[in-house]
């Protein structure tokens, strides 16, 4: 999916502090990014911008050329069930079983009818075979019945995870996935995510504290105070300019 | 010259003595003229009249009419009243079930920041309009929807049922929009963001995760029609209700005593059977 911001300010109210401040960024097809900055620097703003939870009232975001504050609810819709995500906190229903949470991934496709059978009926048994191989490559297959509420951080992300290999999103947006879960879960999760990101062609943007979690990106877009104070490849994303960046950052505050 | 050491003198009376004398005096004004307009005097209670007449009420409690005749006659009525509640429930749960989804403002779109003004209006209007209904229904109490009902469909429990429903209705669909805004937004957004519709995000995020409070509340709704049924009797809307009403009527306490006793007995059988439910469904 290709993504263009073109002098984007958003504030959360009237006279608050601009969450972002003249962003201008353009993502092609399939591009691995990984955006770093400190807490507050706007990255879950970003990502809430194309995920359209929040408009720009200033400036301009087209995804796959389509202006989103323009698009109808419809439009929107469509782009949107295109898009996956996966957050710090995993995002699942916690009463709900591994293998319904990872099912849910179909949605996309099923359109609200496919929801509501999903909820009454459960997975039907093609969806149900592509939940367990999704399980099967994150290691967690024999939890597919179990409660989400039963299982640790990193088991949680794995699910999370399973999830998107499911839906196979055209845009795919990570939010600090592998902060607090053990090493293992954490390549697991990161190892799928550039995986799936790779075979579908999607475009995948991480949000992370990580450096070294950044590197493997083919591109880093660094945010301080709602503003782009570095965008290159991530061989150049060398120690002094990481000191920088968040260095600016403390000016700033 | 002054010791800059020295603490600054207290005042005379401190400030916040005179604001808690201050509110003293107001709530005493309030409480004499609250006890003027409703004409209150604790004398009544004891003067010789309303001891003989209180007399006469407890003595016909200590005796409650446990003959044969009578306990079948309480019977029928209890089970009308058991009737009523069951059906009144049914009709409330009926009016909920589709007013509730739009009534909870987690499901609305016009939380979003620089949404224009046409469509968050264009949103808003049904959110609105159930939050109305609902709020219209629990309002009018009980009594007046009884009234309205025994007009219109006659005397009966049918009238009970359909009074005590859509002021249940009401109540719960009220009772359940708040539980279902008090879910987890990160969860329901990643429902959304997939393409579920709102039916759809209810039943896979919303329900899930606010059932058994939904259950609660609603069984809670059940004990609540039981004691509501006692009541809309007294305009000839049938159960337990009608039969107190003649009872008190012709000072018939002893009569008035049992159906107090089933009542009692009836919401100690509602309260155990929604404790087995509840444990059940855990």
């Amino acid at each position: 999916m290709q993504i263009e911001l073109d002098d984007v300010t958003v504030r959360y109210a009237r006279n608050a502090p601009a969450a972002l401040d003249g962003v201008d960024i353009k993502i092609g097809s399939g591009e691995q990014i990984a955006v770093i900055g400190s807490s507050g620097a706007g990255k879950s703003t970003l990502f809430k911008l194309l995920t359209r939870s929040l408009v720009a009232r200033h400036g301009r975001v087209t995804m796959n050329g389509v202006d989103t504050a323009a698009g109808s609810f419809r439009e929107m819709r469509r782009l949107r069930q295109r898009i996956g995500t996966i957050h710090q906190r995993g995002d699942l229903i916690d009463v709900s079983s591994v293998r319904r949470n990872v099912a849910m991934g179909t949605l996309a496709g099923a359109g609200p009818r496919g929801a509501i059978s999903l909820a009454a009926f459960g997975a039907p048994r093609d969806v149900a075979r592509a939940c367990d191989e999704a399980l099967d490559t994150l290691e967690i297959a024999h939890l597919a019945d179990s409660r989400v509420s039963d299982l640790s951080g990193g088991q949680r992300q794995r699910v999370a995870v399973c999830r998107l290999l499911v839906q196979r999103p055209l845009l795919i947006l990570a939010d600090e996935p592998t902060a607090s879960v053990d090493a293992r879960s954490a390549t697991l999760v990161l190892e799928s995510l550039e995986r799936l990101a790779a075979a579908n062609g999607s475009t995948l943007l991480l949000a992370t504290h990580d450096v070294d979690v950044a590197r493997r990106a083919d591109r880093v877009v660094a945010l301080a105070h709602g503003r782009v104070v570095y965008d290159g490849t991530a061989d150049e994303l060398t120690d002094d300019v990481v000191q920088q960046t968040y260095a600016r950052a403390r000016q700033a505050a | 010259m002054q010791d800059p050491s020295a603490r600054p003198a207290e005042p005379r009376v401190p400030r916040r003595w005179l604001s808690r004398f201050g509110f003293g005096t107001v709530l005493a004004a309030l409480l004499i003229w609250s006890a003027g307009g409703t004409g209150a005097d604790p004398g009544l209670l004891v003067d010789e009249g309303a001891q003989q007449r209180i007399g006469a009420f407890v003595s016909g409690f200590i005796h409650p009419d446990l003959s044969g005749a009578y306990l079948a006659e309480v019977g029928r009525a209890m089970l009308s009243t058991f009737q009523i509640s069951i059906v009144a429930l049914m009709i409330g749960i009926v009016i909920a079930i589709p007013l509730a989804p739009f009534a909870a403002s987690n499901l609305l779109v016009t939380r979003m920041p620089g949404l224009s003004l046409r469509r968050k209006a264009f949103a808003v209007v049904p959110y609105q309009a159930a939050r109305n209904a609902l709020n219209f229904m629990r309002a009018v109490p009980e009594l007046i929807w009884a009234l309205v009902f025994v007009t219109a469909v006659g005397l009966g429990p049918f009238a009970g049922a359909l009074a005590i429903g859509v002021h249940a209705g009401g109540l719960l669909g009220k009772l359940w929009a708040e539980q279902m805004e008090a879910v987890d937004d990160g969860p329901i957004e990643a429902i959304r963001l997939l393409g579920a519709g709102r039916f759809g995000t209810i039943g896979l995020g919303v329900w899930p995760m606010a059932r058994q409070n939904i259950l609660s509340l609603t069984l809670y709704q059940w004990e609540c029609n039981l004691r509501a049924a006692t009541i809309v009797g007294f305009v000839g809307a049938g159960g337990i209700g009608q039969q107190l009403d003649v009872s008190i009527r012709l000072f018939q306490y002893s009569e008035t005593a049992t159906l107090i006793l089933a009542l009692l007995l009836m919401v100690f059988i509602a309260d155990s059977v929604s404790t087995l439910i509840r444990r059940a469904v855990r």
